[in-house]
């Protein structure tokens, strides 16, 4: 049994109230020996009617208190009787992702099948039941009765996004504190699909052991419907395709052809085979002048016509491979020099914001041509030619250097095997009591970092021609410069990640700094490009190599009527902001950035019910006729004659 | 109750003198007036002489002018019996022992006495002390005797007591043989009727009934606030507990129709009724008890 109105417990004091003034200041009348008293009887005959009045309307209101004391407790033992017949919450864990959008042979969607589904169990509930509804997006629909969550369900469409685990964890962890429910009916709808294994087995295993799981798939035949994440990376000699296509539901097989288009006309197809339930990554070179700004496709060959129920390409960004070049200089974790990057990279990792992969910097022949968009070479002590020559191949061929300069990294190396490659010659390693300058982003997402001061850095000249310096000391030092080189750039961060030469790897927004120097990376320094508007299901653009980043409808983009025009806003890799049309419903909760915090716009958590719970409103009136009786006591106490 | 008429009191009734609208029938001479004729220089009247009569009472100048024979009859001032009456219920008792109606009560019987005394007139007492237990003091006209009657009164507080000044009132008009001035001290906790009924009786002898409604602006105000336990002075049995701010303003009313009610009441028998407020000044209560009304 639980209390419905906790808080009544508080008023219980109350009760005492009137005893304790009773008590402490007992109600002790004035003595007048009167010598009227004959008058005074004649007063008090004709208002004897009027005077017993008031002893029973206190009587009233001390009657009221004794039934709403009686039945409180009543109503709390019905509740709680209630409760305990066996009917626990029903939570309705619905595939509300893009997949939900299939249609199914008979001529629905997918979510129409799921719909009915928790129609029909929500008409068989009792209608004192609790119910809710957690989708694979992340967006739910708070406690409510199963008629009210019926008619809420009806007007909620599927989203465009993909499962969000992390989203359905915190959502189970938040509907099961809100009701303060001990034990929950789990009903697993979905089309049989396990999307992404590992994240549903994780989702679930926020249920306790008093739950109870039942897994709802739909028998229906379902037609295509795809995911397309792909970009088109510039490489010497040609491009890049790389991505992959997410496959509708399970036992749907295809085959699907990418076909890359280049400006001046020539052609390159790829076809892909898609298993069923799984997603068939995309990693097509293409070789040919001109591909690198070309345009990408897809081809599904089943006849069916591009429109927005079945097909679309937008999509969030992918993660940013990293590859970090660190050789191990302690097994002792902690004496590692590069314990704090490496430790710091993970964490970014899982947090899906990039793709780590760490590796021997000795291994200078896996370096070229690896799928990698940024490599992270740490301290490097020695720096042969091949390594030399392999990491300026990588740059040229449109990835990202970053050379961090450390106590073992040698100057006079760095100089001869990169040359002007390298953004600047190393000079010498100063000490000093400076902190970084807290420019932009930089200062309003890591404040931390800002503040704490450095303890040594190196010191460049010389600056190589085209180079930039992207964040620098207060004094005016560069902490971290790039230079163009090729397709790609080489950067030159002027300290490593130790503590011997600053604290601020130990700092709380030591991660949040990286992650602000990943999304740098992933972006080019130059901005200013128009926007342009896409169809959904349209080939992109020559311009543009792959969607960095979604924001939902901004509010400048909304109508008078506050709904969205059709359109959202993506940034680019090179920075374009392109606008594309906006199938999400105003009001849609959210588009995931990879680098960043997602982006939460709206909410289609329904509105807390407005019901007055009826045991809350006795606790408020029964304290206050307590109070009221005692402020009648109080104001009864006599007043001698001056 | 200790009582000291102290020089400062008593000299502001000096010059004060009382006149009753009765006429005495005192055979002693007095200074009022009384309806025989006798040896004062006032004039009375003209009667025809009758053989017998004491030849020097003929006016001969009126005689020779009317040409009959006149005798001139003088007026007899004769003296002048007064009773005081005094209530000695607990409800004279009201508010305090330092600051009582009764106290007042005191202080004026003796002013008054002494006054009455002074002017040669005889001053007597009766106040029930408890029920049908009287005291009297039969009318003398010296100092002493005032002094024994104010001694008298000062040993006795008014506790507990039932009695009335109705009782008192009915005790002396049935021993009065002539007419006499009954000063009667009273709050009024008596039932009208009964008062006007006693009062009634004094009147139709002949008397003259000065009534003094001695009250405490308390009594008429109902001051007090609160929750208050209003104790019968005289019937333990009639305490109250009552919050007076309810009900002040109808008994302010009540009371009003009470008094009026006994003014009305011997206002149209002949009495006097006047108002003392015993918290004002001698100066100011004095001149209102000899006044003629």
């Amino acid at each position: 049994m639980s209390i419905e109105a906790p808080l009544f417990l508080l008023a219980l004091p109350v009760v005492l109230l009137p005893f304790l003034i009773r008590w402490i200041r007992p109600p002790r009348p004035l003595s007048v020996a009167f010598s009227q008293m004959r008058i005074l009887d004649k007063v008090l005959r004709r208002t004897v009617p009027m005077r017993r009045i008031n002893p029973w309307l206190l009587y009233l209101i001390r009657m009221l208190a004794a039934l709403v004391l009686v039945l409180l407790p009543l109503g709390i033992y019905l509740a709680a009787a209630g409760r305990g017949s066996g009917r626990a919450a029903v939570l309705f864990l619905v595939d509300d992702t893009f997949h939900a959008r299939t249609r199914t042979e008979a001529g629905s969607s997918l979510w129409d099948c799921y719909r009915g589904i928790v129609s029909t169990r929500l008409d068989g509930l009792p209608l004192a039941s609790s119910a809710a509804l957690l989708g694979w997006s992340g967006r739910r629909l708070e406690w409510r009765g199963p008629s009210e969550l019926k008619k809420a369900l009806g007007q909620m469409p599927p989203t465009y996004g993909r499962e969000d685990w992390l989203g359905v964890k915190q959502g189970i962890r938040a509907l099961r504190r809100s009701r303060s429910q001990s034990r929950m009916e789990l009903v697993l709808v979905s089309s049989g699909r396990a999307g992404e294994p590992s994240g549903l087995e994780q989702a679930l295993m926020q249920l306790s052991e008093e739950d109870r799981l039942e897994m709802v798939s739909v028998g229906e035949k379902l037609l295509g419907n795809y995911s397309l994440r792909a970009r088109v990376l510039p490489r010497k000699g040609g491009a890049l395709v790389a991505g992959d296509i997410s496959p509708p539901a399970p036992g749907v097989a295809a085959s699907a052809k990418l076909v890359l288009r280049s400006p001046s006309g020539q052609t390159a197809q790829q076809q892909f085979e898609i298993s069923a339930g799984k997603a068939a990554p995309i990693y097509w070179e293409v070789a040919g002048e001109g591909f690198a700004q070309g345009v990408l496709s897809l081809d599904l060959q089943d006849g069916l016509e591009l429109d927005n129920s079945h097909y679309f390409t937008a999509e969030a960004g992918r993660e940013l491979r990293v590859m970090l070049l660190d050789q191990k200089s302690s097994r002792e974790r902690l004496k590692d020099a590069g314990y704090y990057l490496r430790e710091g990279l993970k964490v970014l990792e899982e947090r899906g914001v990039l793709n780590l992969d760490e590796r021997d910097p000795r291994d200078w022949r896996g370096l070229l041509g690896a799928p990698a968009d940024v490599a992270v070479l740490h301290d490097p002590p020695f720096l042969s030619d091949e390594e030399a020559a392999a990491l300026l191949s990588f740059a040229n061929s449109g990835g990202d250097v970053v050379l961090v300069a450390g106590p073992e990294t040698d100057p006079e190396t760095m100089d001869k095997r990169l040359g002007q490659a390298l953004p600047a010659a190393l000079k010498e390693i100063q000490k000093t009591d400076c902190r970084l300058a807290p420019e932009g982003e930089w200062g309003r997402r890591c404040p931390r970092m800002m503040a704490t001061p450095f303890r040594l850095r190196w010191l460049f000249y010389r600056l190589a021609p085209g180079a930039r310096v992207i964040l620098s000391f207060q004094d005016g030092v560069p902490f971290w410069i790039c230079v163009p080189l090729g397709g790609g750039r080489v950067h030159l961060i002027s300290t490593p990640f130790q503590l011997a030469w600053s604290d601020a790897v130990v700092v709380g927004d030591f991660p949040r700094f990286l992650q602000e120097m990943v999304s740098a990376l992933s972006s080019p320094l130059r901005r200013g490009r128009g926007a342009i508007a896409i169809r959904m299901g349209e080939p992109f653009p020559r311009d543009f190599s792959s969607v960095r980043a979604l924001m939902g409808p901004q509010p400048a983009d909304l109508d008078e009527a506050g709904a969205a025009p059709g359109l959202y806003r993506c940034v680019l890799q090179d920075g374009a902001e392109v606008v594309l049309p906006c199938n999400f419903d105003p009001g849609v909760e959210e588009a995931r950035s990879p680098i960043g915090e997602p982006r939460k716009k709206g909410g289609l958590s329904a509105p807390p019910s407005g019901r007055i719970r009826l045991d809350a409103a006795c606790a408020v009136i029964f304290g206050l006729m307590l109070l009221a009786e005692a402020g009648y006591l109080l104001a009864k106490r006599s007043v001698p004659l001056s | 109750m200790e009582l000291d008429l102290a020089k400062e009191v008593l000299h502001l009734v000096d010059r004060m003198a009382f006149v009753p609208r009765i006429r005495t029938r005192d055979v002693l001479a007095g200074r009022h007036k009384s309806p025989r004729s006798g040896t004062s220089t006032d004039f009375l009247e003209y009667r025809d002489y009758s053989p017998g009569e004491y030849a020097g009472d003929i006016d001969w100048k009126a005689s020779a002018r009317l040409d009959r024979v006149l005798v001139k009859r003088k007026e007899h001032a004769g003296l002048i019996q007064n009773w005081l009456v005094l209530d000695g219920s607990s409800s004279m008792a009201f508010p305090s022992p330092e600051s009582s109606k009764y106290r007042m009560q005191v202080i004026l019987a003796g002013v008054i006495s002494h006054l009455l005394v002074a002017q040669g007139d005889s001053v007597g007492l009766a106040m029930e002390k408890e029920a049908a237990a009287f005291v009297t003091f039969p009318p003398k006209r010296t100092r002493e005797g005032v002094t024994e009657i104010v001694r008298d009164l000062c040993s006795y507080f008014p506790r507990n007591s039932s009695s009335s000044v109705i009782g008192a009132c009915r005790f002396i008009s049935g021993r009065l043989r002539r007419p006499a001035v009954v000063w009667v001290m009273t709050d009024l906790d008596s039932e009208p009727s009964t008062l006007m009924e006693a009062a009634g009786t004094l009147v139709e002898r002949g008397h003259e009934v000065r009534l003094f409604h001695l009250v405490h602006p308390y009594e008429e105000d109902l001051p007090w606030k609160g929750n208050c336990l209003f104790q019968d002075l005289e019937y333990a049995f009639r305490d109250r507990l009552l919050h007076p701010e309810h009900l002040a303003a109808l008994y302010r009313e009540i009371y009003k129709e009470h008094v009026a009610c006994v003014s009305e009441g011997l206002g149209s028998m002949g009495a006097a009724f006047q108002r003392i407020d015993v918290t004002s000044p001698l100066e100011d209560i004095l001149p209102l008890i000899f006044s003629e009304q």
